[in-house]
């Protein structure tokens, strides 16, 4: 019985299999671990920088092609000569030239123009890119993209007494756009996304003053934003309101409409009232 | 029409007329005055219109006043509109949210009178071009063109200090430029600003004192006014114009009743209609969006109602000059804002014996109308005064004007001062032109073919 060579039992059989499985698993593991795990975490590293490296330079190339005609090799600005010319860009902040880009304002086509709302000229890509690129040349200077996650929760009541302080005097009231001084005219802000709202408000296009988050707190700006979509989709109580610009637009309708209708009535009960006119003695 | 011997249907009315008459003898001494003969054309209805919109307006401005409070104190709002919870306002911008959101048939009441002073300045407008360039002002009307003139007065303030009551950012801002114009005037502005505000600018008694103005002294006067206005008209009797049947010496139209009563009923319907409609359908002034006054807020331009927007433009227009008399600084807002609107009203309310003196040479009785073409001078100047008003209404919205046409507001403005200047000469004069062109037209046709009738002036008597 001695002899009795070990033979492995099926029980045994089925241990020593399990065992290999189990070293497989974990050398399968240790395995992916190593080719994959690390590797992916490298990988992302890799891509991150690759991707940063690739977008500042699609920025750079953009910037060659589309901005550098008018702001300078670099950003470094250029005197406005003729149609091209720009101030420099260093240190504008990325809150600028998101919302310049997004808004479609640049690329301008002529450095003597005004700019203007319009579509983005570029795609979201591209703004990206070329944001990251300006960004590069002066890090950390200037207003950042805000963040205005919480604008749907705002005070709006707060909202509209910021508005009339510090928005009011050259956007309107109901926020319609008015000229202000020479060749700027504010904009209409039903237009605006809350983000570009929130930029427009840190970094001040054109002669618009930029405000920071000393005069407005992030809470402050998200109250503006809620405020001034409010005022677009607010229903109006009074009935319809034909393009808000307050009393010229009212007195437009007043004429046309109410002394308009009036005319016709008075036209028409004269007319009949002509045909049988009977002759009296002035007494 | 019913005749006599038909069997009369008697309403309770008749009974009732009936039985006053028993009493009052109503019946003889008003049947000359039923029979008092309207002219028909139309645009002696355009009188009518303002008439009708001014009671709209007494009765809807008495609604609003029940609810209005005329208080600079402030207290925090806690009414259902969202945005302006918690804020502190005046009472007065309280009671009238109150009035938009809160108090019944409050914002249609609100918009209805709105509506209705826009139209009512209108109509008065167009009523006096209307007895402008017809000449209905000559001799013996002259008296209720004066009174006219002076009801325009009455209408701008009641309008201005309509606009005030509210008390939000935009009432707030034109009252300063009214009270900084009030402040220009030498010796008398400062001490009529103090009365006014009851002390130093923005003052605590402004609101009571436009309030005391604009629903009670103001309305009495226009009231007062429009029936001196329509008792001359009535002792006078209508002009008319010329025609077969129409002479200087009688009058052709309507009888009083029922024709002329059903018609002008009919109107006062329509124009009720029409203001309703305004006030139910489109939104007007919507102070809730503008939130509250603040006295010191830098709020740059702000249109008034229109009426208003020719003193608005020629604020706007005048170059900022300050010059020193006898030791006087005389403000910038003083010649565009006092002077100019106070000559342009001397020259209105005197223009029937400008007119006669200069114009026509004709101090004759006169009750039959011309047309524009029949006194070419009058109408080039009345054209040109037309078009000076109207460039300088549109300088009152030069913002507005660059932020469409996208032009800057400097080129915009130098452009209407150029236009103000020059252009009411030459369209003027276009249109003296043309009048005496049409007139002589007229005259070699009639001296040509004599069996045309007349020109319509006729030779004067
Ligand atoms: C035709 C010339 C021109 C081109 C092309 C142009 N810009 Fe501009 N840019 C200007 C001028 C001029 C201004 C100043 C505008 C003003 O203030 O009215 C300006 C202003 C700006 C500003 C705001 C600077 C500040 O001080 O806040 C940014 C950001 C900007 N440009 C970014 C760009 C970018 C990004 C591009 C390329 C996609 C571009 N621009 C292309 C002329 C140009
Ligand atoms: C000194 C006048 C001024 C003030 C004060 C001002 N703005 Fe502006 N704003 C402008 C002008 C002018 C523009 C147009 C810039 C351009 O395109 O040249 C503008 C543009 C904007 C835009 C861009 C809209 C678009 O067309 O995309 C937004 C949004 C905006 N303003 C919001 C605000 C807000 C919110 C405030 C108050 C915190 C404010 N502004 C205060 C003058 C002003
Ligand atoms: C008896 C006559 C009148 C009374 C009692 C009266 C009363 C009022 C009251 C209480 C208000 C404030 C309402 C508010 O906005 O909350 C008001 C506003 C106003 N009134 Fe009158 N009014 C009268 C006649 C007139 C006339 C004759 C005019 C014009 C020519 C006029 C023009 C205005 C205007 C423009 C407003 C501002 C309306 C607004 O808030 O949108 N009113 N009136
Ligand atoms: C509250 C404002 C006014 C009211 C309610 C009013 C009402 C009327 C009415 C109903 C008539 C008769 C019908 C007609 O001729 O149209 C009339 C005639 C007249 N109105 Fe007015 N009016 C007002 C303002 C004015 C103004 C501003 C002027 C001129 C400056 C004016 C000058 C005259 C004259 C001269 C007549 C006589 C015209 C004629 O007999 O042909 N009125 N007015």
């Amino acid at each position: 019985m001695t002899a009795a060579a070990p033979r492995p039992t099926p029980g045994r059989r089925r241990t020593r299999r399990a065992l290999a499985i189990a070293t497989g698993l974990v050398l399968a593991v240790a395995l992916v671990n190593v080719l994959f795990g690390g590797g992916l975490a490298t990988a992302q590293e890799d891509t991150g920088e690759a991707a940063d490296d690739g977008l500042l330079q699609r920025g750079a190339q953009i910037f060659g092609a589309q901005c550098a005609l008018c702001h300078g090799e670099n950003g470094r600005g250029l005197p406005v000569d003729g149609p091209d010319g720009g101030p420099p860009l260093i240190g504008v902040g990325p809150a600028s030239v998101d919302f310049m880009i997004r808004t479609g304002r640049m690329p301008l086509d002529n450095a003597n123009e005004r700019m203007r709302h319009r579509e983005q000229q570029m795609s979201d890509q591209d703004r990206r890119a070329v944001v990251a690129y300006v960004t590069s040349l002066a890090p950390g200077e200037g207003p950042g993209i805000p963040d205005i996650d919480g604008w749907e929760e705002a005070d709006l009541s707060r909202g509209l007494e910021l508005f009339t302080t510090h928005c009011a005097a050259c956007h309107g009231p109901t926020a319609a756009g008015i000229a202000v001084g020479q060749r700027d005219i504010s904009s209409n802000l039903d237009i605006a996304t809350p983000l570009e709202i929130a930029e427009a408000i840190r970094s001040g296009p054109g002669v618009m003053p930029a405000f920071n988050d000393e005069i407005l707190p992030e809470d402050d700006v998200e109250a503006i934003v809620a405020w001034v979509r409010d005022l677009r989709e607010r229903d109006s109580p009074g009935g319809l309101a034909l393009g808000r610009s307050g009393p010229v637009s009212e007195g437009f309708i007043a004429w046309a409409l109410g002394l308009g209708l009036l005319m016709i009535v008075m036209y028409l009960l004269g007319e009949k009232a002509d045909e049988d006119g009977d002759d009296h003695g002035r007494a | 029409m019913t005749t006599t011997d038909e069997p009369r249907h008697r309403s309770a009315l008749d009974d009732v007329a009936r039985w006053l008459d028993d009493r009052l003898r109503l019946a003889e001494g008003s049947r000359r005055y039923w029979r008092k003969a309207f002219p028909a054309h139309w645009s002696f209805l355009i009188g009518e219109v303002a008439l009708f919109s001014l009671v709209v307006l007494l009765f809807t401005g008495t609604f609003l006043a029940f609810f209005y409070v005329p208080d600079t104190r402030l207290v925090v709002y806690d009414g259902p509109y969202v945005p302006l919870q918690g804020q502190e306002i005046s009472a007065a911008f309280d009671s009238t949210l109150r009035l938009s959101f809160e108090v019944r048939g409050g914002l249609v009441m609100r918009q209805i009178h709105h509506w209705a002073a826009l139209v009512f300045v209108a109509a008065i407008t167009v009523h006096m071009l209307r007895v402008f360039f017809t000449g209905a002002f000559r001799r013996p009307r002259e008296l209720n063109w004066v009174i006219g003139v002076l009801l325009l007065l009455l209408a701008f303030g009641a309008g201005f200090t309509g606009y005030s009551l509210p008390d939000d950012l935009l009432s707030g801002t034109g009252l300063r430029i009214g009270y900084s114009v009030l402040l220009g005037i030498p010796f008398v502005g400062p001490l009529i600003g103090f009365i006014g505000l009851g002390g130093e600018y923005p003052g605590t008694d402004v609101l009571g004192r436009l309030h005391i103005l604009h629903v009670m002294l103001l309305p009495a006067g226009l009231i007062g006014l429009v029936t001196a206005h329509l008792v001359i008209l009535v002792r006078q009797k209508h002009t008319q114009k010329p025609s077969r049947k129409a002479t200087n010496d009688n009058v052709v139209g309507e009888p009083l009743f029922p024709h002329q009563t059903l018609t002008s009923l009919a109107l006062f319907a329509f124009t009720i209609a029409v203001l309703a409609l305004l006030g139910g359908l489109f939104e007007i002034n919507p102070v809730w969006l503008y939130g509250p006054y603040e006295p010191f807020q830098v709020f740059a331009p702000a249109q008034p109602d229109w009426y208003m927007g020719w003193l608005e433009g020629m604020l706007r227009l005048w170059p900022n000059w300050e010059f020193t008399v006898l030791g006087l600084t005389i403000p910038s807002t003083f010649l565009p804002g006092v002077i100019l609107p106070g000559l342009i009203f001397t020259v209105v309310g005197a223009w029937p014996w400008i007119d006669a003196r200069w114009i026509t040479k004709d101090h004759d009785e006169h009750h039959l109308l011309q047309r524009p073409r029949d006194v070419p001078l009058r109408t080039g100047i009345g054209v040109g005064g037309l078009v000076f008003l109207l460039s300088i209404f549109i300088a009152g919205g030069n913002d507005v004007l660059a932020s469409n046409t996208s032009t800057g507001l400097q080129t915009i403005t130098a452009i209407l001062r150029v236009a103000t200047i020059a252009v009411p000469f030459l369209i003027g004069w276009i249109a003296y032109r043309m009048a005496r062109g049409l007139k002589e037209n007229e005259l070699a046709v009639t001296a040509a073919d004599p069996t045309r009738t007349e020109p319509a002036s006729g030779p004067p008597r």
